[in-house]
């Protein structure tokens, strides 16, 4: 008899659609991850994408970790769409010369070099400036992304989008450097106990951060490089770990890759990664798809993909970094943790701030004093 | 005729601007099966000559004729390189192929040549040459392994092989020790000899160029000083420089008096033929100089006394002092040194030159 | 002249011009580019901002008095333990001779930047492990011999070039009459007189020739000066062109600067050239042109040969030696750290397990062709260049041999950019060469063309002019000499020539580097890479790979090649 059922059994079968409900809901969740490429736009996409069937790849050994990073970018985006897409890659450039390489090739008339194109800080401005990236509209391939957030990440046209954040860092030998000693700001690094013991890049990699930083601006960044050239002994490049490792130097500022050092360190070498008490911002990577792209198709999928949580993942295991403005984010909990820790906000510097500064006389000047000042 | 030659001319320039003038004008003339040698210090332009006429260097300016093909015209721009010449060709340095055998050598131009031949044929006139100059024994050693007399053979076994009318030769016997060059002599003449071929030969040393040649011709300076036969060159010098470079000569400065008779410091001497009025210079071999009685039997008649002598087995050198000057007699008479002697000069050996 | 002789002697001068028809494109290219601004393009309007830059900065000039510096020091080193190994070798009856060949052709395969590395750990100011124990030893705390100076690296590529000082006064040791030493000694001279007096000013003019030589590789080499230098703020021509490169004022890198300071070092070359020729000249009126197969008389050692074995096997112990245990030690731990207890525990071959296959396979493939392809060509080329500058009394005989040593006095990165813009612009519609293995071989051929041909012109002034007449009178044409009795002669030369081009393209580093593309990825690119990327670990383990691979083409290059090319 229907009205004879007990409250008991009665809950129980709420419990029960729910549940079947619930499963039924997180499938369609799943499902979703998928079904993200039901959307027309995606459909024609994808389609397009799978005729092109390969997509070029060539940044330097260590970023986005090199060839085994790939490796693992294919098989999460293999599997993700459901194809068997091959993932071309060579070890190459650094971040400027990758910027020229591809403009020269436009200029010439030449396919791309590789399907995309990966811009710092330092490379924003050509990149915008000179119109080599295809213009994009991301909103109906990223779903998952809040329109605002879309909107703080991508340029005017589309053309450049924030895939990865991180904050400006130095790094040092902690066999060389005591815990007592251990500088926690750059204005520490100026103290002429470290004279001889300070590398930086040749490219003057971080310095653009602080001429946009508020806190600091051109002026202040540029005599600050003054002052720190006078402490510095020589080059290396962003990823040459080894000669921190080694000791061969004790410091190296301003670091490109924090979170790089940070994943050495995990594996026991002597090095550890520091944010800045006095340069405490968060610094973007975009990428774009140029124009002259041989696989256009496949590069605006996979940037698609990349943006996904699956994606960041994939992108947070190679790189030991991912954006942190999107929901489940690793480095959202490094910067709230820091935030709180230091009781300020960091200087969020997307795409309209590093258009405030003229970066190339910036990087030019601050890489001039580095060069000359002894 | 097989080789004519006109008006050759050949400029070089060197490293720092001189300016060689190697044939001025040169004329040459080799009649068929004649073994016609080119002699004359080096630099006298000799095996430029030789090289013109092979091909391997070409004229400014004149022509060349091989058995009246023209094979050089400057006029006409005709210059037909040396591999269409047909010619033989022995070099100074014998350039035998030091990665081949004796036999390959000899075989090489047959075979790769302008004209090639069979293969039968090819061995067929390999073995011919290696036969006439006795190297048949060796024709699979390799060049190498051969001594300089052997590998002279080799080269003119080769010559001979591509072209047995007409063969130049370059100087080949100047590495030679003396005893193989007499032997080496003969074998040339005797291969030439027996094709009949015309030959071309340049040496410095002109023992070897009376030896071999029918006609010789001496160079100096890009020219030829004097063409004839041997005997011409060596009796009837044109000049005191000809003369002297055939061999020694005694020569009296004088002054043409009449027809017949020259005075000098020794004396008034009669010569055979025209005198030159004016200043002249006689010129005596010192083998024709009598000595002693010999002398006395004869005119020009002088007294002197034995210098020094140098004692050759059969024959002797004298050096004679004879008024103040040195006289060289080559004599098989004996005399000592310190002896007063008469010496003679027969008028008809006298070569009478301008001064 | 005849038809076909006109016909075989031109298709001689086509064949010869080829390379240096290559170079002067190169060298247009680079002209051009230091004469406009930004990239080049046709109707680029001609400035001459770039030289401004360049010459009106008196960083340059400090720049070029390092550069001047570090390439003599560079010489005086390799010279100082090229030259007596070499007179061991040629004219003593040292034992084991075979041994010590072998040992100097593999000290050229190993990459230079490795060897800088390494030589960067062991004689580091602060952690070089021989400056820690030199202090530790001596007691005194100031002691340290500073590798990061100009004195430092010279000596590091000095070591890195004595094989190559070596090789070429071999030669010329080889080639000296010894009659001539026999008239002093018989004259009583003693063994060092004669060496002092007779044995070197005859082999001068070849010793003053390699070591200019080597000078002009010292003023354009990057390895080293990358390596160490720039880690310390010193400044040679090369590593100032790219760091000037690198942070340019437009935010375009410039190919400009780059190509306005190749201007000037095009300058220097063509000096260098013209000098380096005339001793070259000088050098082979004294080599005998031995038909006769004089053998020189070996000076007997006897007790000496210990101390001379040592001096050899010092100067293997610093340039191979060393150096490989640093990279072997480098490449067995996850991250590099001087040798320490801790350090030993976490040996392991995960390096080498972890490597990206596919990589290695594709950088090996086109090294591997790299060296199938260029030393043929190059020695294909070498023989009519030889003919055209030794036989060929043409006029224009000396453009030639001027435009065929050219490149070795021009740093190999302008070449590779001057190639890489000429790729880029001047080719794109005529023949697709850009990042592709064709025009990193057209460019290797043009810089191994200087040095072979120099020995190739060598080898055919040692056969006498009258070996090719004897054979143009015996009827054959040129191209018929050229195959019967020139080349069967030069043969030696050739196959040591083909193994030596064959080595270097194996490590060619530099311009591979700036020429590479995807498909065109060779193996010490990828070493370079992964050096620059994730550090010695990694490139050290390839590194490993690629000399196990080398090992049988060193053991066969000295076994057949090895005394008879030298």
């Amino acid at each position: 008899m229907r009205g004879d059922r007990s409250a008991w059994a009665r809950g129980l079968d709420t419990v029960k659609r729910l549940a079947v409900a619930a499963v039924g809901v997180v499938g369609l969740i799943q499902a979703a991850g998928a079904a993200d490429t039901m959307s027309p736009a995606m459909a024609s996409l994808l389609a397009a994408a799978k005729s092109e069937g390969q997509i070029n790849f060539s940044w330097g050994g260590s970023t986005l970790s090199g060839g085994d990073g790939v490796r693992r970018f294919e098989a999460g985006f293999n599997k993700f769409y459901g194809t068997a897409t091959h993932f071309n890659y060579t070890p190459g450039l650094s971040f400027p010369a990758q910027a020229q390489k591809l403009g020269e090739e436009k200029a010439a008339g030449q396919k791309a070099f590789m399907d995309i194109g990966l811009a710092g800080p330092g490379q924003v401005d050509f990149f915008l400036k000179s119109g080599l990236l295809m213009p994009m509209d991301w909103a109906p391939l990223l779903p998952n992304v809040p329109p605002s957030v879309l909107k703080a990440i991508t340029s005017e046209n589309g053309s450049l989008i924030a895939f990865i954040s991180r904050p400006t860092a130095f790094d040092y030998n902690t066999n060389l450097v005591p815990p007592a000693e251990a500088p926690k700001s750059l204005k520490e690094l100026l103290d002429p106990k470290w004279k001889g013991k300070i590398a930086t890049t040749p490219y003057a990699a971080g310095f653009l951060q602080l001429a946009v930083d508020p806190q600091w601006g051109q002026e202040k960044a540029i005599d600050y490089a003054k002052k720190f050239a006078l402490n510095l002994v020589g080059f290396m490049r962003c990823g040459e770990n080894d000669r921190l490792t080694s000791g061969e130097f004790a410091i190296f500022s301003l670091e490109c890759e924090p979170e790089r050092v940070i994943q050495l360190r995990e594996q026991g070498a002597p090095v550890t990664s520091i944010i800045p008490q006095d340069a405490q911002e968060i610094t973007y990577w975009w990428v774009g798809v140029p124009k002259n792209a041989e696989n256009p198709n496949m590069a605006k999928l996979f940037i698609a993909w990349l943006l996904t949580p699956d994606g960041q993942t994939v992108l947070y295991q190679n790189q030991g970094a991912d954006l942190h403005l999107l929901p489940g984010s690793h480095s959202a909990k490094l910067f709230a943790d820091a935030q709180k820790a230091s009781g300020t906000t960091f200087d969020d510097q997307n795409l309209q701030r590093m258009l405030s500064v003229n970066v190339p006389q910036v990087e030019s000047a601050v890489a001039k004093i580095f060069r000359e000042q002894h | 005729m097989d080789v004519v030659a006109e008006r050759l001319t050949k400029r070089f320039t060197g490293p720092h601007g001189t300016v060689i003038d190697a044939l001025r004008a040169v004329d040459l003339v080799i009649n068929r099966g004649e073994f016609f040698v080119l002699v004359g210090d080096s630099g006298s332009g000799k095996t430029t000559l030789m090289r013109c006429v092979a091909g391997l260097e070409e004229p400014d300016g004149g022509s060349i004729v091989l058995r009246d093909r023209t094979v050089f015209s400057s006029a006409k721009g005709v210059s037909v390189p040396p591999q269409d010449r047909g010619i033989g060709m022995v070099f100074q340095s014998y350039a035998i192929w030091p990665h081949l055998t004796v036999y390959e050598n000899v075989a090489l131009p047959l075979r790769y040549g302008r004209n090639k031949t069979g293969k039968l044929e090819v061995d067929r006139r390999v073995r011919e040459a290696l036969r006439l100059v006795g190297l048949e024994a060796l024709a699979d050693r390799p060049a190498p392994h051969l001594s300089g007399g052997q590998q002279q053979r080799v080269a003119l076994a080769r010559g001979i092989a591509v072209s047995s009318t007409l063969l130049l030769m370059d100087e080949p016997m100047s590495n030679l020790d003396a005893r193989l060059r007499e032997e080496v002599r003969t074998q040339i003449r005797a291969v030439t000899r027996h094709y009949g071929t015309t030959v071309l030969y340049v040496t410095h040393d002109q023992v070897e160029a009376m030896s071999l040649a029918d006609r010789m011709a001496l160079m100096r300076g890009g020219e030829i000083l004097q063409s004839g036969t041997p005997q011409e060159l060596y009796e009837r010098s044109m000049s005191r420089e000809i003369a002297e470079f055939f061999g020694p000569m005694n020569f009296l400065a004088g002054k043409g008096e009449s027809r017949d008779a020259v005075d000098t410091k020794l004396g008034r001497v009669a010569v055979a033929g025209h005198a030159c009025h004016g200043a002249a210079t006689l010129g005596i071999r010192p083998e024709h100089v009598r000595l002693g009685a010999d002398a006395r039997s004869g005119v020009n008649v002088f007294t002197g006394r034995i210098k020094d002598c140098v004692f050759l087995g059969a024959a002797k050198i004298y050096q004679i002092e004879i008024g103040g000057m040195d006289f060289r007699v080559d004599s098989f008479e004996a005399f000592q040194v310190g002896d007063v002697v008469q010496i003679g000069l027969p008028p008809d050996r006298i070569r009478v030159f301008p001064a | 002249m005849g038809r076909y002789a006109r016909f075989d002697r031109l298709l001689i001068f086509v064949a010869a011009s080829l390379p240096p028809a290559v170079v002067l494109v190169l060298l247009a290219v680079t002209f051009w580019t230091s004469l406009v601004t930004g990239t080049p393009r046709l109707g680029a309007a001609l400035t001459l901002q770039n030289y401004a830059a360049v010459y009106g900065d008196p960083f340059t000039y400090g720049a070029l008095l390092n550069t001047v510096w570090f390439a003599g020091l560079t010489a005086c080193v390799a010279m100082a333990f090229g030259v007596p190994i070499a007179w061991l070798a040629e004219r003593t009856d040292l034992p084991a001779k075979p041994l010590l060949f072998a040992a100097m052709v593999i000290g050229l395969v190993m990459p230079t930047f490795l060897v800088g590395m390494g030589w960067v750990l062991m004689l580091h100011p602060r952690i070089g492990f021989l400056n820690i124990w030199l202090r530790e030893l001596s007691g005194a705390s100031q002691i340290t011999v500073n590798i990061a100076s100009i004195p430092g690296m010279g000596f590091v590529e000095g070591l890195s070039l004595a094989p190559l000082g070596f090789i070429m006064t071999a030669a010329a040791f080889r080639a000296m009459n010894p009659m001539l030493e026999d008239a002093a000694q018989v004259h009583g001279l003693g063994r060092v007189a004669i060496f002092r007096r007779v044995t070197l000013p005859l082999a001068a003019p070849a010793l003053v020739a390699a070591a200019i030589y080597i000078f002009i590789i010292g003023v354009g080499a990057f390895d080293v000066p990358a390596v160490i230098g720039l880690a310390n703020r010193i400044y040679t021509f090369s590593t100032l062109i790219y760091v000037k490169a690198m942070n340019p004022d437009n935010g375009v890198i410039d190919y400009g600067i780059p190509a306005a300071v190749g201007a000037l070092m095009l300058a220097l070359a063509v000096v260098l050239t013209v000098w380096y020729g005339r001793y070259l000249r000088a050098s082979s009126r004294y080599q005998q042109i031995s038909g006769r197969g004089y053998q020189p008389r070996l000076i007997a050692l006897g007790r000496w040969r210990f101390g001379a074995w040592g001096f050899c096997a010092f100067y293997l112990a610093l340039s191979i030696g060393l150096p490989l245990l640093l990279v072997t030690w480098a490449s067995l731990l996850p991250f590099l750290q001087p040798p320490s207890i801790r350090a030993l525990k976490l040996l392991s071959l995960a390096q080498f397990r972890n490597q990206d296959w596919e990589l290695i396979a594709r950088g090996a493939r086109n090294t591997a062709a790299l060296m199938l392809l260029v030393p043929t060509v190059t020695v294909f080329l070498a023989v009519p260049i030889a003919w055209v500058i030794v036989r060929s009394r043409s006029r224009a005989r000396f453009l030639y041999e001027f435009l065929v040593f050219l490149p070795q006095a021009m740093p190999a990165m302008i070449f590779g950019l001057a190639a890489l813009l000429a790729a880029l612009f001047v080719l794109k519609g005529v023949v697709p060469l850009y990042g592709t293995i064709w025009l990193i071989a057209i460019v290797y051929i043009v810089e191994r063309m200087t040095f072979c041909s120099r020995v190739m012109n060598n080898a055919l002034l040692q056969i006498h002019h009258e070996l090719d007449e004897a054979a143009y009178t015996g009827g054959l044409s040129l191209l018929d000499v050229l195959r019967r009795i020139i080349v069967p002669l030069m043969l030696p030369s050739i196959l040591g020539v083909w193994l030596w081009s064959a080595l270097i393209s194996f490590r060619e580093l530099t311009i591979a580097a700036v020429l590479f593309g995807r498909e065109s990825v060779t193996l010490p690119v990828v070493v370079w890479n992964l050096w620059t990327a994730g550090g010695m670990g990694r490139s050290g383990a390839v590194t490993l790979i690629m000399l196990g691979f080398m090992l049988p083409l060193v053991l066969f290059y000295w076994a057949v090649a090895g005394r008879r090319y030298l």
